[in-house]
């Protein structure tokens, strides 16, 4: 039974090429929609993720940064620097907006920074300076780009004129861009002073962040302090029900087609087979067998359609990055493992409809022609 | 003798659809055969034949009715049970051949011993003498598609017999070979119930073949009566020569209001190429309306 599976398969291999590529070019499509949803996921936090603070410490009530609004006065910022294990503490002041240059309109993270900042700031620059005095800001490398900015152009922050002074990397996304002003200015903005809206705080050495966020809480009045850990799980919850909506949406309505496609062409496979089946049956093989037979080619197919998508995609991503910078795209082992186990669940599915008929056609269909 | 009996057959009916549009197919026909016995089943188009030997064979389940192979009652058993039988006991050979296009004349033969464990070396063995014995040494490692007609028809013959049944099922074995392959599988099938003792229902339009039978059955209307007594209409195939019965043959064709009758569709082909050649050699010996075969 086996030798006749993969001969079976091998038989035309034409047709095997179009089941295959049929399969792989279905994976594919989730696979880049996959790999755009995890690259978007995590630019959307990459703030939170790349900047070095070790407990985060904002006005009780907030447990994360996406689309929050949290304020805290200037002397709880005081307040944290004189408590014990606290080696550095850096104020944020932060606003989600819209930033306007020329036509191009950006919904960005807008953090305005206690200069110098020792570490708030930008955490890779690709030219320019990272520490924006007033009136400057530092944008991403790809907004500059897609705006077609450079250092010394203008760009407006609500009512605001800011020069461009830095290009920042990696805090690039289509949800939500990364623009660092001064902390003054972002005051001015929003008419508030002497307060910040998270505190950065770094641990001395030999202090948990744990145990640091429990004593800002215990020591500082109407505070909520979160390990970094914790802060990072919280708002890439928030931005994955908020800001990844579309990018879900869109990837749920691609995997249907795609589910629909490895199924047609799984389904298809083994209906070619349907005569072939129908003569082993009559010859004396199980239902069992039929269905291990077109489980094992359902599989076999499904895998390597897997496999040439995810290298079809691996070496794409690189390039699509750079076609189009806007669109960040990231190919994970856990992704693909699941479009993997999706994809055979999928194939068995396809594949058992067929052989379900077979299993319960009459043998006697392989007598064609008789009287 | 009980024990003689290969297949045993009783009051077999079978219907398809229900109410106004049930069609009885198989109308109580009964049937038991022998060790050795060749029975051929003819009958017009439609009259039932192959479900009735599907029946026989395990492969369709009668409305009522039983069937015994070798005492074993397989219209009683569950459909689990079901492949053993046909792996085992029978040996089906089909009108299209229907050989596993993948796999080499070796291994299409070999494929059903595989369904049986333990079964290995021997079947091996006696795979390759079946391959010698049909004439198939040189095809040995060849593809289904690479076969003529009768190589094909010879492997699945083989394959009907790798697991050495006592019953073998024949559905028109001849109906796609030309005139010479077909009387070569006839003699082959006819050897293999004299030599072997295997039984054979045959069923078959090719009148040539009665006179190897021991008893021809008539199927009309899903019933089943011997015919062996009855009398033929001979005429002869005008271009191979061969005896057709004008009854049951259903290869023919009207030239010059008259009508002739074929023994396979390769004669016909030639027939309407060069009708006239074939009238002038053949003077004398074909078709209706003026018929003048022999009785």
């Amino acid at each position: 039974m086996t030798r006749w599976m993969i001969k079976s398969l091998l038989l035309e291999p034409l047709m095997l090429m179009i089941a295959i590529t049929s399969g792989a070019s279905a994976f594919l499509l989730i696979i880049m929609f996959e790999g755009i949803f995890a690259g978007e996921s995590e630019k959307i936090v990459a703030y939170v993720r790349n900047v070095e603070a070790d407990v985060w410490v904002m006005q009780r009530g907030v447990s994360n940064m996406h689309m929050a609004t949290s304020y805290v006065a200037d002397w709880k910022v005081r307040q944290v620097r004189e408590l014990p294990g606290v080696a550095a503490v850096d104020p944020i002041l932060y606003l989600n907006t819209v930033v306007e240059a020329g036509e191009h309109r950006w919904f960005s993270y807008v953090v305005g920074l206690d200069v110098p900042s020792a570490y708030a700031g930008p955490w890779a620059m690709s030219i320019g300076r990272d520490q924006p005095a007033l009136g400057e800001v530092i944008v991403p490398e790809v907004f500059a780009r897609m705006a077609q900015l450079k250092i010394g152009s203008q760009l407006r922050i609500t009512d605001h004129e800011f020069i461009i002074v830095g290009l920042s990397r990696e805090t690039f996304s289509m949800a939500n861009s990364v623009i660092f002003i001064n902390k003054i200015d972002m005051e001015d903005i929003m008419s508030s002073f002497d307060i910040s809206s998270f505190m950065l705080v770094k641990t001395a050495n030999g202090v948990t962040p744990g145990d640091l966020a429990a004593t800002i809480e215990r020591e500082v009045d109407k505070v909520h302090a979160l390990t970094a850990e914790q802060f990072l799980k919280n708002d890439k919850k928030m931005a994955m029900q908020m800001g990844t909506d579309t990018i879900a949406l869109m990837t749920l309505i691609g995997g249907a087609l795609a589910i629909l496609l490895v199924a047609f062409t799984i389904y298809s496979q083994v209906a070619r087979q349907r005569c072939e089946l129908a003569v082993a049956k009559a010859l004396g093989v199980t239902n069992g067998a039929l269905y291990a037979s077109v489980v094992f080619q359902a599989i076999v197919i499904t895998l390597t359609s897997v496999i040439v998508a995810t290298l079809v995609a691996a070496l794409l991503m690189p390039v699509l990055s750079k076609l189009i910078p806007a669109v960040t795209m990231r190919l994970t082992m856990a992704s693909v493992t699941k479009i993997a186990a999706a994809g055979i669940f999928v194939a068995i599915a396809a594949s058992l409809m067929p052989a379900r008929q077979i299993a319960r056609l009459d043998p006697v269909s392989a007598f064609q022609g008789g009287g | 003798m009980k024990e003689n009996i290969v297949l045993q057959a009783d009051h077999l009916v079978k219907t398809f659809g229900t109410g106004h549009t049930e069609v009885r197919a198989v109308d109580d026909v009964s049937l038991t055969l022998k060790k050795g016995e060749l029975v051929l089943v003819m009958g017009p188009s439609g009259s039932g034949k192959t479900t009735m030997l599907s029946m026989l064979g395990g492969l369709l389940r009668p409305t009522s009715g039983r069937v015994l192979i070798g005492g074993t009652e397989i219209t009683a058993l569950g459909e689990s049970q079901l492949p053993r039988i046909r792996a085992r006991s029978v040996g089906f050979i089909f009108q299209a051949f229907n050989l596993l296009d993948a796999l080499t004349v070796e291994e299409n033969i070999l494929f059903p011993s595989r369904l049986i464990r333990g079964n290995f070396r021997q079947a091996s063995e006696r795979a390759a003498q079946l391959i010698e014995r049909l004439g198939l040494g040189h095809r040995r490692k060849a593809l289904p598609r690479t076969l003529s007609g009768g190589e094909k028809q010879r492997v699945a013959i083989a394959r009907a017999l790798i697991n050495a049944p006592p019953l073998i099922l024949a559905d028109e074995p001849t109906g796609n070979l030309d005139s010479v392959s077909g009387q070569e599988v006839m003699m082959i099938l006819h050897d293999i119930a004299r030599d072997e003792g295997r039984s054979i229902v045959l069923v078959t339009h090719d009148p040539r073949v009665e006179d190897v039978a021991d008893r021809i059955l008539w199927l009309e209307d899903g019933a089943l009566r011997d015919r062996k007594t009855e009398l033929h209409s001979w005429v002869r195939d005008p271009v191979c020569g061969m005896r057709v019965d004008e009854w049951t043959a259903e290869i023919t064709t009207t030239y010059e209001g008259l009508r002739y009758v074929f023994c396979a569709q390769r004669c016909l082909e030639r027939f309407e190429k060069e009708p006239l050649r074939y009238l002038h050699d053949a003077s004398g010996t074909m078709a209706s309306n003026g018929n003048t075969g022999e009785q």
